[in-house]
This record gives C-alpha cells, sequence and structure tokens, in this order.
C-alpha cells in the first residue's frame, strides 16, 4: 500500500471513531434527554394542580355554599361563559348566577359543544334550576332581580316598587304559569326595560362602574356576583366587558399552593378537589408490611447463602429459583396474589394481602443485595472469629452482619423505591374506588386492624386518573406522578448516599 | 461469648495431644441453637424455590381449569336463596339431582358449584351457581335447566353461557373474546401485540444501549463515566405508571404530529418510550460485561494499529458475548413482562396485527384490563387471565432458559 493510501486510510479510520464516539454520546443522551422531557412534563402538567385559585383550598374542605356557588361560576370555562354573555338571548336573561343556572350542567354543555345548539334550539331553561327560579318567583323576592341598593338609590327602588306599570309590566301570576325558562324569559325582558326606562341619567358613577374602572375585582367581587345587579349591568351594556375583565383576573388570580390535593380524603369525585391523602397514607401502610416480610427473610436467606450454603443441587436450585424471580414480569405476581392469597387464604383484598404480595416482589432484590454486602466482607475476619471460638452463628451476629448492615440497608432502600412505584401487582387485587384511610386515627393502627382494610396507593390513584377519559384529571395525574418521583428518587439518592458514606468509613 | 472448654490437658506435657481430641468443645444447647438458626436460614432461603412453585402450581391449575372441555351455565338464584348459604345448596343439590335424572350425561361428569361473589351494595352475600357439563350432554342439560329455572323462579345468566376452549383454539386462532356471548378465545392476538410492543421496544434499546455501553466502557474517561452512570440507573429508578403517562401525553402527540392520522392509543409511542425504560438493563450489564475484559486483549489490538472502534467492536465486543447476550435476554424478558406503559398508552382492542400505527392490546394490559372489574372466583374470565399470564410466564421463562444456555456456550473464562 503506499504512503498516501495509508495516510487516507488512517484518516478515513480517524473519522469513523470520531463519529463512532459521538455516536455513543447521543446514545447515552437519549436516555438523558427523555429523562429531562419526562420530568418537565410532568412538572407543566402538576402545575395546574398544584397551583389553584386563591380559595380553592378552601373550597376542596366542605360542600359548596351558596356563596361558593359563585365561585363556581369563575371556573367554567372562559369559552361557556363567553358563549354565554356574548350571546344576546343569554345575556339578557343572566340573572343571580349561583341561584339560577345549573353550573355543572351548563359547564358540561360548554364542554361538550353542544351549549350553541342547546341556545339555538330554545333549550337554554334546561340549564336552569327550575325549582329555585319558581321559588324566588313564589316568593316574590324578584324584585331583588334589579337590586339596586347600590347602583340605584333606595328612594329610587321603592319609586319602582311602587309603580303599577313595573307590576303590570311583571305580571307575576302570569309568569309563574309559564315553564320556568321561558317565565324567566319573559320576566328580564321586561326587568330590563323597566331598568332602562328608570334609570336616571347622569346620576353619577355606580358603585359597579367605578370598581370596574378601578380594577378593585378581588375584594368586591363576591358582593358583586350576590348582589343581583345583572340587569343594571345589561341595562349599562357593560355585562360582557365586565365578566370579560372579571375571566381575565382569575385567570391571573393569586394562587396559592394547593394543600387540599395532601390533605383531602376525597380522590374520585371532581377533578379539582381530589386528593391524595388516602392513597399516600395506603402506600405507606403497604410498603411498610411489604419491608416487614421482605427484609428480614430476605436476609436471612442471604445470609444462609452465603455463610452456611454446601455447593450441592439443592443450592444451586435455590440460586436458580433467585434468579428465576427476579426475572418475573411483576403482573405474575398479581395474579397469585389473586389465587393465592385473597381466595386461598381468604385474606381478602386488603392490606396486608397488598403488602405480602410487594414483600414477595421486593424479596429476590433484598437477597441478591445481602449476598453483595456479605460477599464484600474479607475473610480474616471471619477466621479471625472462629480462630477465637466462635460458632457459626456467632460470627454472623456479630462480625459478618454489622459489617454488611449498610449495604443491607442500602439494598433494601433500592427495594423499597421499587415496591413504592409498582402498580401491577396491586391493580390485581384493589377495589376501585377507595375514599377512606385505613385507620382514622393513630390508635387504630394499634390495634392492628387495619391490615385487613382496604387499601389504595399512590400508583394506583395515578393510573385510574391517567385512564380517566375527563382531561381534567391528567393534571391530578401528573402531580401524583410528581410525588411519586420525587419520593423514589430521594430514596435511591438516600441509598447511594450511604452506600458512598458507608464504602468511605470502611477500611479493610 | 462462648465458655470454652479446655480440654483436659495431658498429664505428660510431653507426650503430643492426640489428633481428633482436639476439637472446640460447644455446649449442648449451643449446638441446638445452631442447628435451629441455621433450619431458619435454610428455610429462608428455601421459600423462594417454594415462591416460584406455588407461582407455577397456582397457574398451572387455573389454566388446566380454564381448558377442560366443558359447558358452563350461570344461573342466579332468587335473592333470599343468594344470601343463605344453607339454602343455595340445597338448591345447587336438586338441580343436580335434577340433571343427573334428565340431561343424558353421567353423574360423574356433572359438576354443580354454589359460588360466592363479592358482597352486593348493601353487604347482604351474593351466591351463584355454575353448572358443568360435558358437551356432549348440552340439550338435555338445557331442558333440564330450563324446566328447573321455570319451577323455582331461577334466572338463567345467558349472557355467561360458555363453552370452555381447548388448547389449539387457545394457541391458533386469532380473535380473542371470552366476554362475548360468542366466546372466543385465541390468544394470538394479545401475543401479537406483545411481539409488536417488543420489537419496537427492542429496536430502541439494543442500538442504544449497546453504543452507550461501548462508549462508556471504551471511549469515557472516568470522570465522565461516574456521571454518566448514576444518570442511566436514574431511568430505572422512574415508576413504569410515570412512563405510561409520559408515553400517553407526551409521545402520542408528538408521534401524531409527525404521522397524521395516528390513533391515541397505539403501539409505537408505547413501544418507544418502554425502549427507553430498557436502556439501562441493557447497557450497564453489557458495560459490566466488557469491563471484564482483560486489558491485554485491547492492548494487542491497539498494537496492531486499531483504532478504538475496531477494538470495541471486533475485539471487546465478541469478547463479552455472553455477558451482552444476558443483557439482551435481560432487555427482552422486561419488554414482554412489562404491564403499565402499554396498559396505559397502547389501548385495549385486541386485534391480531404487527402494525405498530395501531392499538392493540398485549398479554399484560389484558390481565390489567380483566381483573380491574368484578371476577368471581373460579368463573371463565377469572381463568383466562391465568391462562394468558401462563403464556406469559412461559414466555419469559423460555427466554431465561434461552439466555442462560447461550451464556453457558459463549462463556469464556480470563
Amino acid at each position: 500500500m503506499t504512503n498516501e493510501n495509508l495516510k487516507a486510510l488512517i484518516a478515513r479510520r480517524k473519522t469513523l471513531d470520531w463519529v463512532f464516539a459521538t455516536v455513543g454520546v447521543l446514545s447515552v443522551l437519549v436516555g438523558l434527554a427523555t429523562l429531562s422531557a419526562l420530568m418537565v412534563k410532568l412538572a407543566m402538567d402538576a402545575r395546574h394542580r398544584a397551583f389553584v385559585p386563591r380559595g380553592t383550598v378552601a373550597l376542596a374542605k366542605g360542600p359548596l355554599s351558596p356563596d361558593d356557588q359563585a365561585w363556581e361560576m369563575r371556573k367554567l370555562s372562559g369559552d361557556a361563559l363567553r358563549v354565554l354573555l356574548t350571546d344576546d338571548k343569554l345575556r339578557s336573561t343572566l340573572l343571580d348566577v349561583g341561584q339560577m343556572i345549573d353550573i355543572p350542567r351548563l359547564k358540561r354543555e360548554a364542554q361538550a359543544g353542544t351549549l350553541q345548539k342547546l341556545i339555538e334550539e330554545n333549550r337554554w331553561g334546561e340549564v336552569l334550576r327550575a325549582d329555585n327560579v319558581r321559588q324566588l318567583i313564589s316568593e316574590k323576592r324578584t324584585g331583588r332581580l334589579v337590586n339596586p341598593d347600590r347602583f340605584v338609590p333606595e328612594s329610587r327602588v321603592r319609586e319602582l316598587q311602587e309603580d303599577p306599570r313595573t307590576g303590570e309590566l311583571l305580571d307575576l301570576e302570569a309568569i309563574g304559569t309559564m315553564s320556568p325558562g321561558d317565565g324567566l324569559k319573559v320576566m328580564f325582558n321586561r326587568l330590563n326595560l323597566v331598568a332602562n326606562a328608570k334609570v336616571p341619567e347622569g346620576a353619577g358613577r355606580s358603585i359597579l362602574q367605578r370598581w370596574i374602572a378601578d380594577g378593585d375585582f378581588e375584594n368586591n367581587l363576591p358582593r358583586i356576583l350576590n348582589q343581583r345587579r345583572i340587569g343594571s349591568l345589561i341595562a349599562e351594556d357593560r355585562l360582557g366587558s365586565f365578566v370579560e375583565r372579571e375571566l381575565v383576573l382569575a385567570r391571573q388570580r393569586p394562587k396559592e399552593l394547593n394543600t387540599a390535593f395532601f390533605t383531602t380524603l376525597r380522590s374520585s369525585a371532581s377533578p379539582e378537589t381530589a386528593g391524595i391523602l388516602t392513597a399516600w397514607v395506603g402506600s405507606l401502610c403497604v410498603i411498610a408490611v411489604c419491608m416487614l416480610a421482605a427484609v428480614p427473610v430476605g436476609v436471612a436467606a442471604g445470609i444462609y447463602l452465603e455463610e452456611y450454603a454446601p455447593k450441592n443441587r439443592l443450592t444451586g436450585l435455590i440460586e436458580i429459583n433467585i434468579a428465576n424471580l427476579a426475572g418475573v414480569p411483576s403482573i405474575i405476581y398479581g395474579l397469585m396474589a389473586l389465587g393465592l392469597f385473597v381466595y386461598l387464604l381468604h385474606l381478602g383484598r386488603s392490606i396486608l394481602t397488598a403488602g405480602l404480595t410487594l414483600g414477595l416482589l421486593a424479596l429476590p432484590i433484598v437477597i441478591m443485595a445481602t449476598r453483595e454486602a456479605i460477599r464484600a466482607i474479607p475473610q480474616n475476619i471471619r477466621e479471625a472469629s472462629y480462630a477465637c471460638g466462635s460458632t457459626k452463628w456467632q460470627t454472623v451476629r456479630y462480625h459478618v452482619l454489622p459489617y454488611s448492615s449498610g449495604g443491607i440497608l442500602t439494598g433494601s432502600i433500592i427495594a423499597l423505591s421499587r415496591a413504592i412505584g409498582e402498580t401491577a401487582p396491586i391493580l390485581t387485587i384493589a377495589l376501585v374506588f377507595v375514599t377512606n384511610t385505613p385507620a382514622s386515627s393513630f390508635g387504630e393502627y394499634l390495634s392492628l386492624k387495619w391490615l385487613w382494610s382496604d387499601f389504595t396507593a399512590l400508583p394506583l390513584v395515578m393510573f385510574n386518573w391517567t385512564s380517566q377519559p375527563e382531561a381534567e384529571f391528567r393534571y391530578n395525574a401528573a402531580l401524583a406522578g410528581l410525588v411519586l418521583i420525587v419520593m423514589t428518587l430521594s430514596l435511591n439518592a438516600t441509598a447511594i448516599y450511604l452506600r458512598y458514606r458507608l464504602r468511605k468509613s470502611i477500611k479493610w | 461469648m462462648t465458655t470454652l472448654q479446655r480440654q483436659e490437658p495431658s498429664p505428660n506435657p510431653s507426650r503430643p495431644v492426640r489428633a481428633g481430641k482436639s476439637r472446640l468443645h460447644v455446649g449442648r444447647w449451643r449446638r441446638v441453637r445452631e442447628f435451629g438458626i441455621e433450619s431458619a436460614l435454610f428455610l429462608a432461603a428455601f421459600s423462594a424455590v417454594l415462591i416460584t412453585t406455588g407461582i407455577v402450581l397456582l397457574l398451572l391449575i387455573e389454566s388446566s381449569r380454564f381448558f377442560y372441555r366443558r359447558m358452563e351455565y350461570i344461573i342466579l338464584p332468587p335473592p333470599a336463596v343468594q344470601a343463605d348459604a344453607v339454602k343455595a345448596e340445597e338448591l345447587a343439590g336438586r338441580i343436580e339431582t335434577a340433571l343427573t335424572e334428565g340431561s343424558g350425561a353421567i353423574h360423574a361428569q356433572i359438576e354443580v358449584i354454589v359460588r360466592t361473589l363479592d358482597a352486593g351494595p348493601d353487604g347482604t352475600a351474593r351466591r351463584e351457581i355454575a353448572v358443568h357439563v360435558p358437551k356432549e350432554a348440552r340439550e338435555g342439560t338445557e331442558r333440564v335447566l330450563a324446566a328447573e329455572a321455570e319451577a323455582q323462579s331461577l334466572i338463567m345468566d345467558h349472557d355467561r353461557t360458555r363453552v370452555r376452549p381447548n388448547i389449539s383454539e387457545f394457541l391458533f386462532t386469532t380473535r380473542w373474546a371470552p366476554e362475548f356471548r360468542d366466546p372466543r378465545y385465541g390468544v394470538l392476538p394479545l401475543v401479537s401485540g406483545t411481539i409488536t410492543i417488543t420489537l419496537v421496544a427492542l429496536l430502541v434499546a439494543l442500538p442504544v444501549g449497546t453504543t452507550a455501553a461501548i462508549y462508556l466502557s471504551e471511549y469515557a474517561n472516568h470522570r465522565v463515566r461516574e456521571a454518566m452512570k448514576p444518570i442511566l440507573e436514574l431511568l430505572s429508578a422512574v415508576p413504569t405508571v410515570v412512563y405510561g403517562y409520559f408515553a400517553l401525553t407526551f409521545v402520542t402527540p408528538l408521534l401524531q404530529h409527525f404521522i397524521p392520522g395516528l390513533p391515541g392509543f397505539n403501539m409505537l409511542g408505547a413501544g418507544l418510550v418502554m425502549g427507553v425504560m430498557i436502556i439501562p438493563y441493557v447497557s450497564s450489564l453489557s458495560e459490566d460485561a466488557m469491563q471484564a475484559v482483560p486489558m491485554s486483549l485491547r492492548e494487542g489490538s491497539f498494537a496492531m494499529g486499531a483504532t478504538r472502534m475496531q477494538t470495541s467492536l471486533r475485539v471487546v465486543v465478541p469478547a463479552s458475548f455472553s455477558g451482552i447476550t444476558a443483557a439482551y435476554i435481560l432487555g427482552i424478558s422486561r419488554a414482554i413482562g412489562e404491564t403499565m406503559v402499554v396498559a396505559i398508552a397502547a389501548g385495549l382492542q385486541r386485534e391480531f396485527t404487527f402494525d405498530p400505527t395501531r392499538e392493540s392490546a398485549t398479554i399484560t394490559s389484558y390481565i390489567v384490563q380483566v381483573a380491574g372489574g368484578d371476577l368471581p372466583h373460579g368463573s371463565t374470565e377469572y381463568q383466562a387471565i391465568f391462562a394468558a399470564g401462563l403464556m406469559l410466564f412461559l414466555m419469559t421463562l423460555a427466554f431465561n432458559i434461552l439466555g442462560a444456555y447461550l451464556r453457558k456456550k459463549y462463556r469464556q473464562a480470563y
């Protein structure tokens, strides 16, 4: 080969080498990129549930009061509200939102895209709460429908109410005989006329107008929405822009950390108020049982295999089985739990079953970690112990185990972190909707009755939420997933750190 | 500590001590304790064998019940009988007598079982009666049962009348529909789903994992390696539900951007994420295997003027072939047995297809889907998941055995 050919060959080879190195780096970076994409996606989805408009936490704590229903109005999707309010027919009849409109129904229709159809078919009355409307009419509280105690002076109200034409225009009896939707419509059309006709010119800026101009919504919004001033807003033709601004502010409303997610017991109701407390406590209980089952048996098995086991076929069989168990798909453990624990041993779908199943899953990991830890101890120590006349168990107990306890602890933590994130084994034995923590007070925990109660676990609720067709539940799933990842990663980090520290401190 | 019982000193110190007398004397109780402890430890280790046996037995037993070629009829007694165990048993006995007389089947072949379901919403027990007869006695049985139902105001649950499948139907037909009125028990759709997703995952994981391993062991300096290894280990520490969520909400929309018309549930996204999930398994085991190759081989190759790429591809990889094979087999087993990613992202349709852009259930996601519902113990659906689980177990076992064989065959001792 000539010199030039050789040089060219070498150059080619070097380039290829360099290309290959780059490909290698890229391969490693693929993993890194996916991991970061995953964390970013989780965080971005979770923030919708982690930071909620101020007041939602209070909302999550109890049933909705009529005042809170006004809050519900604010949580309507912006588009639904815009449709509602920019459409002339609806706008002219919009009244006391909290009492009149069936908010969840409205929301459903808006999200399903059928709201427009309802309006066109003049069936928007279906989103009204018929009995509330009827009650208001019968109590003759419709006068308050144009409650002007802030906008129109008190004297004006009396004038309006005493004006026989108002009564004639309102004709409450006739309205009472119509269907609530129609009646309401008629009533408001007429009230509109009244309001329009009666509000004096140049009466000075109403308080509402002032509030709108000042942008001081935060404190006054509840009052604004609860006072039935909508007629005036309609009269001033400010309703559309008023609600638009209100919506903008709602989105910019100061957010608070959604502690309700971690403290509420509801997990399957509406997406906004669901929380993970039951799942969290359930997970802790299940993991406790799992560790109590796996660690003693695993450490004992590891000790036996390393210290006591002779090299015969039985030991080979045991080792093959352990290696096999480490590779069994986790759903098979779930099937075994179903057949054996639930039906054969009649343990039911309880925390005990779930803990035992996860313990079986964690067992091979603990065994392998124990064996590694014990193998790392040099033979001198054992020999020195035997030379002093110890028996085998004394050697293990007083010399081998203390030195290997660090490695065993690390292995147990890794097994723990794996068991926390496992869903498949407990999916087969879990009931779908469980909303109570296993025991309500600490005293009940002592009596161990909670072992037999129904359970739910963190990965389980995340799976349930992800499988829901409603997209809102995905945010819940993201936040739960974030919690899960943080727990798993911190446990792993603890294990790695412990391993590092212990390795440094032991000098053979 | 042990009370060291010294041997009786020999009367003449100059006489040598006989061998055999210089054993350590250990007290009797200590010996008993030692034996007890060793037995306890042995039992703990043996529990692994017991667990495996338990799993295998359970799968085999339930699957054998699944395959037993019989007709199954489900009868719902009236609520008063459902709540009372004694009455339910009496009713079962009466039905059995009637069947023995009228259905044409031999008494030994007829099986009438009372099954207890999970309690109803008000807490009362619910029971159903399952009747198993050979397929040949079908008409006679149906006549008898119809008459009995009339007489005792029972309800026959026609929707759950079943013919139990046989093994050839299970293994070779291509429709899996156990819940339908006309049930079909071909497991091939599930297997095809599993295979397709595994192939997609392996297409991602094997090249990327091996290349990453080669880079980390051959090219990277110590600091880079120590930094990169934890990151790859982190990939394996993430819970699989989170991967499933990621596949559903990020990867699938991304893929839909590139492949228009991709359905929301598809095997491609799930397979890709599963591939990324398996990378750490492949890469860490391969890398350990490559590190175990002695430096002399590499040095010899470098001495011949090879570049690093040539060395790694032609010397190191073949030398560590057994370890790399082990890594691949582990990756395959993991991919086959993965549940959550496919359950969330790959959908639940059962079609016999190898097209990754379609939605398909795998064996594992089928088990999840069915087991999440209401499964009375002993019903065909219940046994079907065990049959599917047995299939899965056998596949994983086959790959493990293959892996062990390949490893032994190509093992090089250094």
